[in-house]
């Protein structure tokens, strides 16, 4: 009986915390956005306007590229990036589970390295291997240097997608990793085979639909971590991508830039939403 | 599809190990296993776990190559021939349906991968799902289920196919009791009226007895005895096989001539290796190969087991190793406790186990 008395008290006060943790995170996640949001539509008479949004459309004025431009270059950045990552984790990691399950714990360590080194340092190899295959006096580059050189363009950033699918591997490696290990991979792969199935088969329609939540988590984390990112852009000297464009928004109308983060964060939070929507409801269709 | 075109497409093959041996790093798991599956039968792979029945199921499912030695299929060396081409339906021992098929897709498959057009593989699946009393259960998905539903589903995604083999890797062992009896029988059934030649796998000797058309015992990875039920029960050729195959006592007597042991008083035929007249032996008796009458000295009743049809006594006596022996019900009243019996044998040829 007090033992009952006492398990019932600590889940009410368990409630309690709970609700006060989420009030305490709320407020220290909403609190910044409110704020921003009145910055954006006060005017000097202290009335309100929506004007600043409205010159989000606008030509920008310094001959940068307008916003939906930016974060549509962002949003491919983000899109072919995750497809690279998943297109490299999931096989690799399929094939560890498999066949060399003693080499995970090496590929793990190998994948969380980027959170050991901060970006710069990324970006500092990366730069000492242009140099490295930088062409010398008189000669007019190395097919290796010259592929970097077409890599590293503007236009199809694959330098940019490359290092952003290295730096999301930590994330991605772990929410993979969780999903194969709940399921029975061995058996699944052989009863797929012993039906007949071949590799692609077996791969994309029995392992795949179940492993559905673990990608749709790893795009996510790869996603943000995308929208985001300014270090490295801004050090390769990319302008396009979002973060780098706002930074560059003239100094000036900082009410306007503030329009541009807010509107562009609930922008990228619909996104989030409309993705994991998804997530869930094709997870809710055949998983406990 | 009905069940007699599945039967005609299905007629059974045969399958042979020859001489096989399967090596990993320093364990052998197959051990020079030679063994020949007829066409249409049941046969049941019965070992302790370890003994490598897995191993030889897998190999004939081309999930893994022997180390040396062949795997034939309707005569044929598969050895080069992928899982995927083999036409082998299999049912695991752990739940292997995929998670995000209902029962329908779980059981197309296989077909879905061979091209059959939606409404006939819809159509199939179904008819399969009926086969196995799941009709009603098409549109869930794995995790609706129960296990032996589980097991149910992924029998009928075997059949799907129309396997040359049908392999199953102790399909019952996560059943409990009740499940796993009722679909011992129903997969008996199932697998005589379309004829597949089937493999079974399992460490339950009942389970054996009870399902298989004949039953190959293995040991450490050799082949012990392979016969049917019957014979394996009556007349088991190794102390192994006895031991394994029901319960044995384990008896002293003395060999005699022509082949004969004097046991318990009694001389009786002996199978087995024979010895040199006069020489001690070890024999095997069954518990329901014992006579008792009551007497007044010789084996005392130290424990019973009610077992339903006939009680099993464990008896004593001193300078002699414990007796177990079957008694009808009816007579269980003339043997109660600390009762005293004596020990008869009858005339039924024993096994010489040393
Ligand atoms: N892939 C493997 N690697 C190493 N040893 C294995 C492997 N598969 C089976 N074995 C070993 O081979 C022996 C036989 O295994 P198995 O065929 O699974 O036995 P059973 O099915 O009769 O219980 C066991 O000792 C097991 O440890
Ligand atoms: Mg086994």
């Amino acid at each position: 009986m007090s033992s009952s008395t006492t398990t019932v008290r600590r889940l009410s006060w368990g409630a309690g915390a709970r609700w006060l943790v989420l009030a305490l995170a709320a407020v220290y996640f909403v609190g910044p956005l409110i704020a921003a949001i009145n910055f954006t539509v006060k005017t000097p008479g202290g009335g309100v306007s929506l004007d600043a949004y409205g010159q989000i459309f606008a030509a920008p004025p310094t001959g940068q590229i307008g916003f939906v431009e930016a974060l549509v270059y962002s949003l491919l950045l983000s899109v072919f990036s995750i497809a690279l990552t998943l297109a490299l984790m999931v096989p690799t990691q399929i094939l560890l589970h498999l066949y060399l399950p003693k080499l995970k714990s090496v590929v793990e360590i190998i994948c969380l390295l980027p959170l050991v080194f901060p970006p710069v340092v990324l970006v500092v190899g990366i730069s000492n291997i242009y140099k490295a295959v930088a062409p010398q006096a008189g000669d007019d580059g190395s097919p290796l240097f010259l592929a970097l050189k077409w890599a590293r363009d503007t236009d199809h950033p694959l330098l940019l997608v490359a290092t952003y699918s290295v730096m999301a591997l930590p994330f991605v490696y772990r929410t993979i990793n969780t999903g194969l290990e709940a399921l029975p991979l061995a058996t699944l792969v052989e009863a797929a085979r012993n039906l007949g199935a071949s590799w692609w088969t077996t791969i994309t329609s029995v392992l795949l639909p179940p492993l559905r939540t673990s990608l749709v988590n790893a795009g996510f984390l790869c996603f943000a971590l995308v929208m985001g990112e300014y270090t490295v852009a801004s050090i390769l000297l990319y302008t396009k991508p979002f973060p780098v464009w706002l930074a560059q928004l003239p100094a000036a109308s900082g009410q306007e830039q503030a329009a541009v983060s807010v509107f562009s964060l609930l922008l990228v939070e619909a996104a989030l939403l409309l993705v994991s929507g998804f997530g869930v409801k094709g997870s809710k269709k055949g998983m406990p | 599809m009905t069940t007699t075109e599945i039967r005609a497409t299905a007629t059974g093959v045969s399958a042979e190990f020859r001489d096989v041996r399967r090596v990993f790093g320093s364990m052998t798991a197959l051990d020079g296993l030679t063994l020949t599956v007829e066409p249409g039968e049941l046969l049941a792979l019965l070992g302790p776990s370890g003994c490598g029945k897995t191993t030889a199921l897998r190999l004939l499912a081309g999930f893994d190559r022997p180390t040396s030695g062949g795997v034939f299929v309707g005569g044929k060396d598969v050895s080069g021939v992928s899982a995927a081409k083999r036409d082998m339906g299999m049912v695991f021992q752990s739940y292997s349906l995929f998670p995000t098929m209902s029962a329908a897709d779980n059981v197309a498959f296989g077909l879905r991968v061979r091209g059959v057009k939606r409404g006939a593989r819809r159509a199939k699946a179904v008819e399969l799902l009926e086969l196995v009393g799941l009709g009603a259960h098409a549109q869930k998905y794995p995790h609706q289920l129960s296990g032996g539903q589980q097991q149910r589903v992924a029998l009928a995604r075997a059949l799907a196919i129309q396997p040359r083999l049908l392999l199953l890797d102790e399909p019952l062992s996560a059943l409990d009791a009740k499940v796993r009896e009722q679909l011992r029988d129903e997969i008996r059934r199932i697998q005589t009226e379309l004829g597949v030649t089937t493999v079974i796998v399992t460490h339950d000797q009942e389970e054996a007895l009870a399902m298989a058309d004949r039953v190959a015992v293995m040991n450490s990875g050799r082949l012990e005895q392979c016969a049917d039920p019957a014979t394996l029960y009556q007349r088991p050729s190794t102390a192994f096989v006895a031991e394994f195959v029901g319960t044995m006592n384990r008896v002293a007597g003395v060999a005699e001539s022509d082949g004969r042991v004097r046991v318990l008083g009694h001389s009786v035929a002996a199978d087995g290796a024979t010895r040199a007249p006069g020489e001690d032996v070890t024999v095997l008796v069954r518990p329901e190969s014992l006579v008792l009458n009551p007497a007044l000295e010789g084996w005392t009743v130290t424990a019973s087991t009610f077992r339903g049809a006939n009680t099993r006594l464990r008896l004593a006596n001193a300078g002699h190793d414990d007796l177990l022996a079957d008694v009808a019900a009816h007579r269980v009243g003339d043997f109660p406790l600390g009762a005293r019996a004596s020990v008869a044998l009858h005339d039924a040829p024993v096994l010489v186990a040393s």
